[in-house]
């Protein structure tokens, strides 16, 4: 008969634990001899009750898994979806917006009248305001009023839904918007500017001339 | 006065610059240490903490504490075989320590076993209520066995390998079956003799 093996090498080898051929010579020894086997056994029966105990512990703790058993993914989809239908919607409101802006404001060249003062004096515009590089017209085109900011409450001497005034005839597709001081009065205006560099528009901004 | 002030060097100029060099790279690397052994270790502490406490929230706290402890040994973590099973004695020895006198988790359960009775199907809440009871006794258990054994139990029940267990443990590979067995061998004789043999 083969010798006998340690509790701790025939725990060992209840987890596999042991090289590869001491564990072919466990288990021939365990066919052979009883006392070994009966160890084994008990052993093996103790590992497992141990470990179903010990596995009562993974278990999640019922009060924190209540509230997670009551949540569905339906209503998750259901926020994504309105999310998208809502970013969707005000994707096509800006594009849109955009384009009546542009036609609204650049459409109608005539009726605007940019001049440079240093020929030409504009009868309504204000006196101060006239050497510098660009003046107002009073006469504008009718504005649609949709704008938000036109119904901003308006200060005394100021105004707030100036229209862009196009500098050329030539269609504006897209441009970028400067914030610009005009003259010694510092007149704050917004200039359009193309890809190019190039002024397309102009607008005076929050100004009013005095009469 | 003027005098005496005058007379005082500078703080750099008794800075012994070899030294100091020395000693912040001992902390980079001591700091490098901690970093590893923390990324390495620091989720299997806080699942070994949760499942002997129940309450993830102060393995957590408890783990950190152990992190930060470490940290302020710089002499440990200049040898990592020596600071892992260190960090692991530490967080294990709080955590049985908090499961002995926890009022907060012993209140919690009793909320849970409350709830579960005001909740859901009968036999669900009686099944729910049995195995909190089960729970209870498991960790009464494990607060009851010296740290190494419910180290040991712990950390095989979370499926550690024989070699990964001594090097946690710091006991030698050749022991740790001897020493698991022993601690089985305690725990069931504990646990039969509070609670008879329904094991």
């Amino acid at each position: 008969m083969t010798e006998c093996w340690s509790e701790g090498k025939l725990r060992a080898f209840i987890d596999r634990e042991l090289p590869e051929e001491d564990i072919q010579r466990v288990a021939a020894h365990l066919e052979e001899c009883s006392e070994c086997g009966d160890l084994w056994a008990e052993l093996a029966g103790r590992a497992d009750r141990v470990s179903a105990l010990m596995h009562e512990l993974a278990e999640p703790e019922p009060v924190v898994a209540a509230p997670r058993r009551a949540r569905r993914a339906g209503p998750m989809w259901r926020w994504v979806g309105a999310a998208a239908a809502l970013a969707a919607g005000v994707l096509i409101g800006i594009v849109a917006l955009h384009k009546q802006a542009t036609q609204v404001a650049v459409a109608p060249p005539a009726p605007l009248v940019v001049q440079t003062a240093a020929g030409i004096a504009e009868p309504q515009a204000d006196s101060g305001t006239a050497h510098n590089v660009v003046t107002l017209a009073a006469a504008r085109p009718a504005q649609a009023g949709s704008s938000r900011r036109n119904r901003k409450p308006t200060a005394p001497g100021l105004q707030t839904n100036n229209p862009f005034l196009a500098l050329d005839d030539d269609p504006i597709e897209t441009g970028v918007v400067w914030r610009v001081e005009l003259g010694p009065r510092e007149v704050p205006a917004e200039v359009i500017v193309d890809s190019d560099g190039r002024p397309r528009a102009i607008r005076l901004v929050n100004f009013k001339p005095n009469h | 006065m003027r005098d005496v002030i005058g007379s005082v060097q500078p703080a750099e100029e008794f800075a012994l610059t070899p030294a100091e060099g020395s000693g912040s790279a001992s902390r980079r690397v001591a700091g490098a240490r901690l970093e590893a052994i923390f990324r390495e270790h620091y989720p299997r502490i806080v699942g070994l903490l949760a499942r002997l406490m129940g309450d993830r929230g102060q393995a957590e706290e408890i783990a950190a504490d152990a992190f930060s402890k470490l940290a302020g040994r710089p002499l440990l973590l200049q040898d990592r075989e020596d600071c892992t099973p260190w960090v692991y004695r530490v967080a294990t020895n709080a955590g049985l320590d908090a499961i002995r006198s926890n009022s907060r988790r012993r209140r919690r359960e009793e909320e849970a076993q409350a709830a579960i009775l005001h909740a859901g199907a009968q036999s669900d809440a009686l099944n729910e209520m049995l195995r909190a009871e089960r729970r209870a006794r498991v960790r009464a258990v494990l607060g009851a066995l010296k740290p190494r054994d419910a180290q040991l139990l712990l950390l095989r029940a979370s499926g550690l390998a024989y070699r990964e267990l001594a090097q946690t443990v710091g006991i030698q590979p050749g022991s740790v079956g001897t020493l698991l067995a022993r601690a089985e061998a305690e725990f069931e004789r504990k646990f039969r003799a509070r609670y008879g043999d329904d094991v």
